[in-house]
Formats: C-alpha cells, structure tokens, sequence
C-alpha cells in the first residue's frame, strides 16, 4: 500500500462500513419478516371499493418554487462562507466585489418579493 | 498586470490590495456593464410597476375596469434604447484592444465585429417582434429582460479567453434560453419545447463541462492563448490524446448549441414550440455568438492539436491511390486535422439533413428550423478550411444570414387574421402563405427575394455568401465538402421555391388575411431587402472584414512563428 | 462540506420533488424499458469506447517516496522511537517531519498556512472576480425564470395590504363623502 493511498483509507472504511449497514437495514426484513401475500390483503383500501384512481394526486407546484428560492439563497451563503474567513486579507476590492453580488441578489430578493412569490397562497 | 509597489514599501506577509485591482478593465468592458445595469434597473422598474394579476380584493376597482399596466411593449422599447446605447459604446470605446481580468477576457477586432452582430441581430429581433408579443398576450415582461440578459451573456461569450468564463457565459445564456423557450405558460407546444431544450441544452453544457475537466486535466491549463502555445508545439513523440478526447467532447457540446447534425434533433420541435418571436432570437443569435467562439478556439487553440497516429499519417499517405474520387476522400479524410474531421463530417451531414428534412414539412417553423440547419452546415464548411479565407467566408455569410432570417422573420410575425378558424390567429401552416400576392404583393416580392436567396439564387445575396464559401473550400483542398455544399443547395431549392410558389400560385386554402403591416416591421423589411436585392453591387463592401482579417492574420503568424511552419 | 449543503440539502430534495411530480405508472416504465436499449446502448460503448482511448500508463501518478507531513500514522510506525513519538502527539504549532531519521521544521508552514476555503476565497474575490459576479447573474436568471415559469398568483384572494393597515389614521376610518367612491 503506497503511502498516498493510505490516506484514502479512512474513506474506503466508511464507504464499505455504510453499504454494508443501509444493506443489512433492508436486508434483514426481507429475510426476517413472513409474507403470504393475499389478492384480498395487498390492495388498496378505497373503502370497499375497487380504486378508482392511482392514489398519488397532484403535487403542488409551490413547494418547488420554495425548493428553488432555498436553493439559489442557500448558494449565495456558500458564497459568503470562504468570503467571511479571508476578509482580513482582501481588503477593499474583495470587500466591494462581494458587495456587487449581494446587490445583485438583493435585487432579484426584491424582485421575488414583489411579484408576491415569497406569498404561500 | 505587474502593479507597482507604492513608495513606501512596506515588508507584508499578507498581500495587499489597497491598490484597486483591474482599474482600466472595467472602462474596457464599460457596454457590457451598461448592459447589465440596464438589464437590472428595468427588472426593477417592472416589478415595481407592472402587476398583472392584481385585480385586488377592491371588488369595486375591478367592476370600474381599472386594470394595472401590462408593462411589455414599455419594458420592450426600453430595451431597445439600451441596445441602441450599447452599440453606440461600442463604437465609442476607447480601448478596443486588450486582455481583461487575469486573462480570462479579452477584446481585439474579430471579438468586436461578433459583438456588433450580435446586438444588431438581438435589437433587430426586437424591433420586429414588438407587435407579436402584444398579439400573443405574452405578458410578462420578464420575456424582455431575459433577451437583454441572453443577449449579455452572449457578449461575454464572445469575448471569453478562459474555459471557465466561456462555461459560465455559456451556462447564462442557456439559463436564459431555457425560460424564453417555456415563456408561454398555457400553451403546452411551449412546455413541451422548453422542456425538451432545457434537458438537451443541460446535457450538452455538461458534456462540455466534461470536455474541459478533460484539457485542463491533460495539459494544466485553462486559457486559450496557453493552449495554443502548448499545442503548438506538437512533435512526433507527443502524446495528446487526453486532450484530443476533451477537444471533442467540448465541440460535440457546441455542436448541439448550434443545432448541428447529429446533434440537431431538438431544433424543429423546440424552434416550433416556442413563441415565434422567441424563435427568431434562437435562430440568429446563439449561432453568430458561437460560431465566433469557434473561430477563436478551434482556429487558434486546438489548430494544432494532432495525435501521434494523425500525424504520421499525414506525412505522405497519398501514394499508391489511383482514382480522382478515392484522392478526394482520402486527402480529404487524412490530410486534415483532427477538429477539421470533425466538422468536417457535421457539416456534410448538416447540409444534406438540412436540405432533405425540409422537403416534408407542413409547419412553417419547422421548415425554417431545418433551414437553420441547412445553413449551419454552411458555416461550418467555413470553418473547417482553417485558412483566413475561410474564417473570411463564415463572418460573411453570418451577415448575410442575419439579413436574411431577420427578414423571414419579419414577415412572419406580422399580424394576421383568420376568419373562419379563430383559434390558431398567427401563420402556422406553409399554406397559410397562400395568394399572398393578391392579398399583400409588396410582402409577396419581399418573400420571393428573401426565398430566392436563400435558395442561393444569383445575383441575391444568399448566392455571394455561397460564392465565398465555396471558393475557399475549393482552395484548401476539401473537394468533398464543396461538391456537397453544391448539391445540398440545389436540393434546397426544392423547397424554398415551393414556398414562392405557394404565395404566388396556389388556390384559396386555409384563409389568412396579413393585415397592415406595422410600421418597424416594414422598415426593417424594406432594408433588409434591398440589402438582399443589391448586395450583388458591391458584395466586396461585406468584406469590411480587413481589420479582422488582419488581426487574425497576426495571430496565425504568432503562431507559426512558434512551430516554424510555414502556410 | 460545500457538497453536503449543496448536493444533498438542496439538488438531492429538488430531485425528490420532480420525481414526486411527475405522474409515473410504473406498468408505463415497464413495458417502454427496452425500447431504447440498443441505441442507448451503443452511445454508451462509445463514450466507454473513449475512455478506454484515454486510460493509459501515463495516469498512474509516481508512487510517493520521501516527505510526508507528520499525521501520517505510517510514518510513525515505520520511525517508532520514543522521542519522535513523543514530539508528534505535542500540539501547538510544531510540525515536525521525518525523513530518514532526521527531524526537521517546515518553516514556511508555520509562518503562513491558508487552508483550503482560504485559499479558495483568496483568489475568487479578487483576481477571478469576473466569475464570481457571473455566477450571481446565473443566480439571478435562475430566480427569474423560476417564478416566471412556475408562480401563479390567484386573482381572487385577499391579499393583505400591510403598509395602508398601518398608516391609517384611526380618525379618518369613517367619513361621509358625496359623490364618487375614493380608494384608499
């Protein structure tokens, strides 16, 4: 084992370790629980009936719109993390430049707000 | 970039920059800055003004008929103005040539003749679809700001230096593209064609993506400039096929950008789908930007990029062949190098898809899609000859076919009415063009011209823009592709002359009215077509293209400077 | 850290979303699964094909033989005296190294380390600030086009006009106009 890889041996442990616990999680009620499957027993329940329809309905698009607004703010902070640590050493143009892109996201914040997508109904 | 050290030099560890950072760059970049600034002050204004849904609980706002402003056509001539400001900055800017931002932009002649189309091409596609967007209730005028900011990123395509700025430019330009394409909410033509764009264009920006981790991981480098140097010096013992691949996978990217055959297989249904004046920005726009980013990379960059087993080959392989046909293919296919492959077999393939595809076509934008097409393959002849003359050709066809789709164009978003079918009030159908002549004439001459030379017909423009295309094909060698650009023309006539046929000849079928005309549209159509119909006076004034030429003479001579060789 | 905040928080749950919806039937799935296997099938030999093209003796970098930095436990096991055990496990700025049984200190490294979101910010906010400044305008368009394509405002619900609630004047609530109705 070359000295290099060593280091990669912590991941290799973990990737290993991992799979073999989410597989020994969905493995074992395979091997452990009884099934006798029934027509009667495996269908779903519609009151009485037979289902009418596939049970999922429509998903509503607004929670997307709230995943993407997290998304592209959440980015804007990933930005800002490395920003915070070397301030010290960029002093006023790295200060400035940061400063132009949250204008910029402020702008599109302000646009959000405006068009009442920040509203839930 | 070396700064100097102020006066009272200080021994820091840390570095300092007190001293501002790229002070004259901006002033270089000051147009496309304008651009953005406007871009998002009018993003600003909108939203503050425009609300379209507001109805308001004021029940009684609502039964007085006091609707809040629709702010499109507003936004839109705006836009306009900026465009119109930003090309009068252009023209005025004091430094014209330069290397901006750590070397990640740049600006010299070629880059300022592709930044002129390009904000021609976007303003005159706004120009003409004003009256369309009004018809068709598109009405956000967030539409307006994503053109500004498409056609801004293209800019900053064009002028990209590093493989980093051209993805991200790229990325804001598709981003762009995405959304216009979708911009029609109920329509479900345009979902469907946003749809099917946006997964096309992600993949291939991420096949790109890929083809640059692949460069940069064989060679360490990003920069154009740095690739051309280390490309140049290609000798019998070097290995670049990591970079041969990555050269690949990065024009395989660009090529379904630019809807190139095989990768043109989105361009009909998403050139349908989308709103028509959306369209008319696909089909001009994009292509000019890229196209010139070709030139720059793959004229300048990956010139000489050429594998050990090419290179061999290359030295004295056309001994022993005996029949005129198997010299052609053989030159043609050996002697070149790897990227000429390439597009090489995109642009024989693009020029027959685009000319047979057509044939069948109903729908008139799927025809002009497959005209694209056509035309694509066109420029990509151009491209491969490698030699000025070439890149000469492609910058003239490009206005050429500017003109010529801005005035396709034009004529189709006209305004129309339908009597008797009320749900589809725009051209769809080729029928739809019929007995134009009686029911508009001076639109039917301008479509016949237009068709005419697009066709390729002499003494309209279209054929001038064969002419040069084909001669520098011819000087370089690659017979094959000439001989293809030749028949795949005449092949292309069949159609584009069933249209002039269909307005001038056919009877009464789906019956569509053209009504007046509105006044821009029809200043655009009058210039557009007697550029068309008069090129043939002087077509050598399209060849304003010296200064071009002679900046990229001066980097063709950098570069063989660097490897001996001699042209 | 970047990718677990990015991948997994946001794309991993986006994806989520879109799976859940869109309208899948899984008989659907299951009777179209074969259909494009051969053409599939044969663009992916092709870019496998490639790959194969690159993979040469050249990837395998040099196997590493000389300095390492002191955390490697190897090295320790290999160099296992007393003293050098006793000066790697002291904290506080001593970074020793071995090498062949000498104990020598990076200077360099105790003068100035940056680590790697340093290093990253150092450049990115200065001298590739052009990228940065791009990456906001994608954001930006990628917040336009979001609401552009999925918000729908209902018309008829009742929106709340904070600024006029609060800046009404508690005496003019109730007046007596002739005439045509006034908005306020």
């Amino acid at each position: 084992m070359t000295r290099s890889s060593v280091e990669y041996l912590g991941i290799l442990i973990y990737l290993v370790f991992s799979c073999a616990l989410a597989l020994l999680i969905i493995g074992l009620s395979f091997v452990f629980s009884v099934r006798k499957p029934d027509t009667e027993k495996i269908s779903a329940y519609e009151c009485g009936f037979d289902p009418f329809d596939d049970a999922r309905s429509r998903f509503d698009i607004r929670f997307y719109l709230v995943a993407i607004l997290f998304i592209i703010f959440d980015l804007e902070v990933t930005f800002l993390f490395p920003w915070a640590m070397i301030l010290n050493r960029i002093s006023f143009f790295g200060f400035w430049s940061m400063m132009v892109f949250l204008i910029i996201l402020t702008i599109g914040f302000l646009y959000e707000w405006k068009k009442g997508a920040l509203n839930w109904s | 970039m070396v700064q100097p050290f102020p006066d009272d030099f200080k021994p820091v560890l840390e570095t300092d920059f007190q001293i501002f950072l790229f002070e004259n760059h901006f002033k270089t970049v000051f147009p496309e800055i304008f651009c953005l600034f406007a871009s998002v002050l009018l993003l600003i204004y909108g939203v503050l003004y425009a609300r379209i849904h507001q109805a308001n609980a004021d029940t009684l706002r609502r039964k007085m008929k006091i609707f809040p402003p629709i702010m499109v056509n507003h936004v839109s001539l705006l836009v306009i103005l900026a465009f119109l400001l930003t090309l009068i900055l252009m023209f005025n800017n004091p430094i014209m040539h330069a290397t901006i931002f750590y070397n990640t932009l740049v600006c010299d002649d070629l880059i300022f003749f592709c930044k002129i189309l390009i904000i021609c091409s976007a303003l005159l596609s706004v120009c003409i679809s004003l009256d369309y967007v009004r018809k068709q209730a598109l009405n956000a005028f967030e539409y307006i700001i994503l053109l500004l900011l498409a056609t801004c990123s293209m800019l900053f395509l064009i002028s990209s230096a590093d493989m980093i700025s051209m993805y991200l430019a790229i990325e804001l330009q598709s981003l762009c593209f995405y959304v216009l394409a979708a911009f029609k909410r109920n329509s479900e033509f345009s979902t469907e064609a946003g749809l099917k764009y946006f997964v096309l264009g992600a993949f291939s920006s991420g096949v790109l993506l890929f083809g640059c981790s692949l460069i940069y991981g064989f060679t360490g480098i990003t920069n154009f400039s740095e690739l051309t140097k280390i490309f140049s010096c290609t000798g019998e013992n070097q290995h670049f096929t990591g970079a041969l691949i990555g050269m690949i996978f990065v024009a395989v990217g660009f090529l379904f950008k630019i809807t190139a055959v095989p990768f043109h297989t989105w361009a009909p249904d998403v050139y349908e789908g989308s709103p028509t004046s959306v369209t008319a920005f696909f089909a001009i726009t994009p292509k000019i930007a890229i196209l010139g980013l070709f030139v720059r990379l793959f004229e300048s960059s990956f010139y000489d990029l050429n594998t050990e087993a090419a290179f061999s080959l290359q030295l004295g392989t056309t001994q022993g062949v005996s029949t005129t046909f198997n010299k052609l293919l053989s030159m043609e296919f050996t002697s070149t190098l790897p990227w000429q492959k390439i597009f090489l077999f995109c642009s024989i393939a693009s020029m027959i898809v685009g000319a047979l595809g057509a044939m069948n076509q109903k729908k008139i934008k799927r025809l002009l899609a497959y005209s694209s097409i056509g035309h694509v393959g066109y420029f990509l002849i151009g491209l491969c000859c490698g030699t000025v003359e070439g890149i000469q050709a492609l910058l003239i066809n490009l206005i050429i076919y500017l003109v010529m789709t801005i005035n396709i164009f034009a004529i189709i978003l006209s305004p129309v009415r339908r009597d008797f079918v009320h749900s589809v009030q725009r051209i769809k159908y080729i029928s739809d063009l019929s007995v134009l002549f009686k029911t508009n004439p001076i639109l039917a001459i301008t479509l016949a011209v237009n068709f005419f030379s697009m066709a390729g017909l002499p003494p309209l423009a279209g054929f001038w823009g064969k002419y040069y295309l084909l001669f520098s094909a011819f000087s370089c060698e690659l017979y094959l592709v000439a001989i293809v650009g030749g028949l795949a023309t005449v092949l292309s006539c069949v159609y584009y002359i069933r249209l002039v046929h269909i307005s001038y000849f056919e009877k009464i079928q789906n019956r569509l009215i053209f009504e007046r005309v509105p006044k821009i549209n029809g200043w655009i159509l009058a210039i557009t077509f007697f550029f068309i119909l008069f090129l043939f006076v002087s077509p050598g004034a399209t060849r304003r293209s010296t200064s071009i030429t002679r900046s990229l003479l001066q980097r063709i001579e950098i570069r063989d400077h660097i490897t001996d060789r001699h042209a | 850290m970047i990718f677990l905040v990015v991948y997994i928080g946001a794309i991993a749950v986006l994806f989520l979303f879109v799976v859940m919806m869109l309208n899948i039937k899984l008989a659907e799935i299951n009777e179209k699964k074969y259909r494009y296997l051969p053409i599939g099938g044969l663009l992916g030999i092709l870019f496998l094909f490639e790959i194969f093209c690159i993979i040469d003796n050249d990837l395998i970098a040099l196997i590493d033989s000389g300095v390492s930095i002191a955390n490697s436990t190897q090295l320790v096991e290999a160099n296992s005296s007393q003293l050098n055990s006793d000066l790697l496990t002291l904290d506080g700025g001593i970074a020793p190294i071995f090498y062949k049984n000498l104990l020598f200190t990076e200077w360099s490294e105790l003068a100035e380390n940056l680590t790697n979101i340093q290093s990253i910010g150092q450049c990115i906010y200065t001298y590739y600030s052009y990228f940065f400044i791009c990456a906001s305008f994608i954001l930006l368009v990628a917040m336009i086009g979001a609401i552009v394509l999925t918000h729908h405002q209902s018309v008829y619900v009742q929106t709340q006009k904070e600024l006029f609630q609060n800046t009404r004047e508690f005496s003019k609530t109730i007046q007596k106009h002739k005439g045509r109705p006034v908005f306020t």
